[in-house]
């Protein structure tokens, strides 16, 4: 019964992908799979984002609001200032860890629930990005930096994709093999237990926070590089599918716990059913109706399962 | 007379395993039955079927008032005549007592408040309460809660069509009730019968179902093994037809400490402890008793770090710092608190993640990597050494009893050798076979050189496991009772005699 529910997905993403092999002719390529692998990244790095804070219980809406204005961010440095990429990464990802240091310290030291705070702090720095950038898309990013986005790096697939992979190593390991890891589900399940065993429980969850926004900034990177612009309403697109896929995540791999492994698995196995769909011919709204569907069959299919296997909100 | 409440052949099996086995007894008008048993005994698979929540194998009959009931059962208060007040009293603390009181039950199309606080203070002062049907639940003691409940299950009844059949089951109502908040809650529950309505009231504490009760069913082991009158018998005797066996004494023998003191307490101050000093020598364990808000069961929250304080703490020589859990666990302090559901565990995470939470970083490689091999023996030693069951480190928390859940919490803290463990009522809802064993580890842990420091209302414990107790009254202590002179009796009085003497509120 547990191996079942730990693989469930794994098993539907393999017949889905039997099934478009079956109806479309062209699916069952090398360059679906390489189309799949390097188009999902923003999305995949956002989720891991996600599911950071998500492990402690705490819910980061500004996630999308981050992804654009990390682009444009980049965008304006590397593209309208001229600086070197390396730099303008640096220094776009130091400001989205700032960024995430004010949810923290409103939603931690003053208390005020995250999905609040960042309600409140992602609208305002949507805002903040169209001012910035007078509502128009932000073009000029170097070559060099669109190319390093672009470009196959190890067997046809761009190195985001691999940047996304280490991402998921780490992020791995320190779930599930840390004694942080340990300690952030601690202080997911109940934070006075988790201070009364002595944990620093703030800092835990002002840390999170930190690390979801850091990583949301690295998807915006990624965004506006392999595009080569930033569009500054492109934010808002990324924040329910990495949500999406963090849920649906946490119900695989090690089931009742966000994980990177199950993130990992729910991301492509959304973008394979979506691109499936697309190969068939259909675009627009099954996108949508699958991505929703699945997340809300996966979920309710395991919480009738287990017990009690969904984080809960309080 | 014929018999209220008539049970037969009730038998109950979970997957395979029969935990109530052809259970038949009987409750006459106004008669108050005890049913009491070990966790596991099945007492709260009675109660559940009875209440509905899970249906009886065939062949069993619940008869009420003469009405065969047994397949309406669940039908709720008016339909069965029965009203059930469970532990956790299942009131809602923002809303007012009317609303708890009346909240299901409006009829019409507009609520008529002032028909509606008519009737609540006439159910209301069934039970002896005189507050205003506006109160917040959240605004009355745990007692004046614990009695709006009963109010509850008489009203619900009432609203039934056949008046006279009142059956009211109490499931250990009095497990967070403070001493006098027990006798009053008797008193009333003693009216009510007076009036011809009949209980039957389950309990951990023998002392109160003998007190309380006319009669006293026992369960073993899914089987009921003897109903006794309440006045003939004695708390020995009903202890061992719980366990089945002669009681071996619930209390180990305690060692006599020796050497300087470990911890020295002054002028410690938080919450309702306004001044309190004591020491405490290496393995003693050291009682704190008093009333509800003397702040005798705020102590070990104190001296942890746990809320914040006042006065000097000195441990081993060296005068602490202000402690936070932190500091404090690092130090040397633990503290295994009360409401373990709130504070003390995890219920969906495993025992083993449980019990090694606050010593997590000795199981690492590389301060970095959990060596979940070394975790996974050392969870199951301490398994093993607590007599935890079942035996699984690997299931989650929740689907251990009461009682083993209490024995992984003390088992999480005694893994970090602790040089002071701090416990609010570590027995409290925690049948026999775990006290013993509670008992046992707590004077192994003194003997290995540590501090206890116990905060109960339990006085029997206090009176033989503790080396001193020191009562408590408006956050000072205002008498230590030393080992010879040390009885629960001599202990009742102090806390209690002192009430009696001081300015009545």
């Amino acid at each position: 019964m547990k191996t079942v529910e730990r693989y469930a997905v794994l098993v539907v993403w393999a017949l889905v992908v039997a099934f478009f092999a079956w109806r479309s002719d062209t699916f069952a390529a090398t360059s679906t799979v390489q189309l799949i692998l390097s188009t999902q990244t923003v999305i995949l790095i956002a989720t891991l984002g996600v599911t950071f804070s998500l492990a402690v219980q705490e819910f980061d809406l500004s996630v999308g609001s981050v992804v654009g204005f990390g682009g444009c961010l980049l965008a304006v440095l590397d593209g309208r200032e001229g600086w070197a990429p390396g730099p303008a990464i640096a220094v776009t990802l130091l400001v989205c860890a700032l960024f995430g240091a004010i949810n923290a310290a409103l939603s931690v030291l003053a208390g005020v629930p995250s999905i609040i705070v960042t309600l409140g702090t992602g609208t305002l720095l949507a805002g903040i990005t169209l001012g910035v950038t007078e509502s128009k898309v932000v073009t000029g990013i170097s070559v060099k930096t669109v190319q390093f986005m672009t470009s196959p790096f190890l067997f046809g697939i761009p190195a985001p994709f691999y940047c996304g992979l280490v991402l998921c190593l780490v992020a791995w390991f320190v779930l599930q093999h840390t004694p942080l890891g340990r300690r952030m589900i601690f202080i997911a399940e109940n934070r006075e237990v988790a201070r009364l065993a002595g944990l620093r429980v703030n800092l835990i969850r002002a840390g999170a926070l930190v690390v979801t926004a850091t990583l949301s900034g690295l998807a915006g990177v990624v965004l506006a590089g392999t595009n080569s612009a930033a569009n500054p309403q492109s934010g808002a697109y990324y924040l329910l599918p990495a949500f999406a896929a963090a849920f649906l995540g946490s119900t695989t791999i090690v089931p009742g716990r966000f994980n990177a492994w199950g993130a990992f698995v729910a991301v492509y196995f959304l973008t394979t059913g979506i691109t499936g769909l697309q190969y068939l011919g259909y675009a627009g709204w099954p996108e949508q109706v699958f991505y929703g569907g699945s997340l809300v069959a996966a979920v309710t299919l395991s919480h009738l399962a287990g017990h009690r296997r969904l984080p809960r909100f309080a | 007379m014929p018999a209220l409440l008539e049970l037969s052949g009730l038998s109950k099996t979970f997957d395979g395993i029969r935990v109530l086995h052809d259970v038949t007894f009987s409750v006459g008008p106004g008669e108050i039955l005890g049913l009491i048993g070990e966790n596991g005994s099945g007492k709260s698979t009675l109660i559940k079927i009875l209440s509905g929540y899970h249906p009886a194998d065939g062949g069993a009959r619940v008869v009420l008032g003469g009405r065969d009931v047994t397949h309406s059962l669940g039908g709720g208060p008016a339909r069965t005549g029965m009203a059930f007040i469970h532990q956790d009293l299942a009131l809602v603390p923002s809303m007012t007592v009317l609303e708890n009181l009346r909240i299901a039950r409006f009829t019409g199309w507009r609520v008529r408040w002032r028909q509606e606080r008519d009737r609540v203070r006439r159910h209301l002062s069934q039970v002896g309460l005189d507050v205003h049907p506006d109160t917040r639940v959240g605004d009355l003691s745990v007692t004046e809660k614990a009695l709006v409940a009963v109010a509850r299950g008489l009203a619900d009844i009432e609203e039934g069509a056949e008046r006279g059949h009142r059956l009211l089951v109490l499931d250990e109502p009095t497990a967070y009730l403070p001493h006098d908040g027990v006798l009053r809650l008797f008193g009333v529950l003693r009216g009510l019968a007076a009036d011809g309505a009949s209980c039957v009231f389950v309990s951990h504490r023998l002392d109160e179902v003998r007190d309380l009760c006319d009669r006293v069913a026992v369960l073993r082991g899914g089987e009921l093994v003897a109903v006794v009158d309440a006045a003939g018998s004695t708390e020995r005797g009903l202890l061992e037809l719980m366990l089945g066996r002669s009681a071996e004494s619930l209390y180990p023998a305690v060692e006599e400490p020796a050497g300087a003191a470990l911890l020295t307490v002054e002028g410690l101050r938080g919450g309702a402890v306004d001044d309190l000093s004591f020491t405490a020598r290496p393995g003693e364990i050291i009682g704190f008793a008093g009333l509800p808000g003397s702040g005798y069961d705020e102590v070990p929250y104190l001296v942890t770090g746990a809320v914040p304080s006042g006065g000097r703490i000195v441990l081993d020589g060296a005068e602490l710092p202000p402690l936070t859990p932190r500091s404090a666990i690092a130090r040397g302090l633990a503290l295994l608190p009360a409401d373990r559901a709130r504070s003390g565990a995890a219920p969906n995470l495993t025992v083993r993640e449980n019990l090694t939470l606050p010593t997590l970083s000795r199981f690492t490689r590389l301060r970095w990597i959990v060596r979940r091999g070394r975790e996974r023996r050392v969870a199951a030693e301490q398994s093993e050494r607590f007599d935890i069951s079942p035996r699984r480190p690997e299931s989650a928390l929740r689907y251990l009893s009461g009682g083993n859940q209490q024995k992984v919490m003390l088992a999480k803290w005694l893994l970090g050798a602790p040089k002071v463990l701090a416990l609010h009522e570590p027995t409290q809802g925690v049948d026999v076979g775990a006290k013993r064993e509670i008992f046992a580890q707590l004077s192994a842990a003194a003997a290995s050189g540590a501090v206890v420091l116990m905060s109960t209302v339990e006085h029997e414990d206090l009176a033989h496991l503790c080396a001193r107790v020191h009562v408590l009254r408006a956050g000072r202590c205002v008498r230590i009772i030393e080992k010879p002179e040390l009885t629960p009796r001599r202990l009742a009085e102090a806390v209690y005699a002192i009430a009696v003497s001081g300015p009545s509120p």
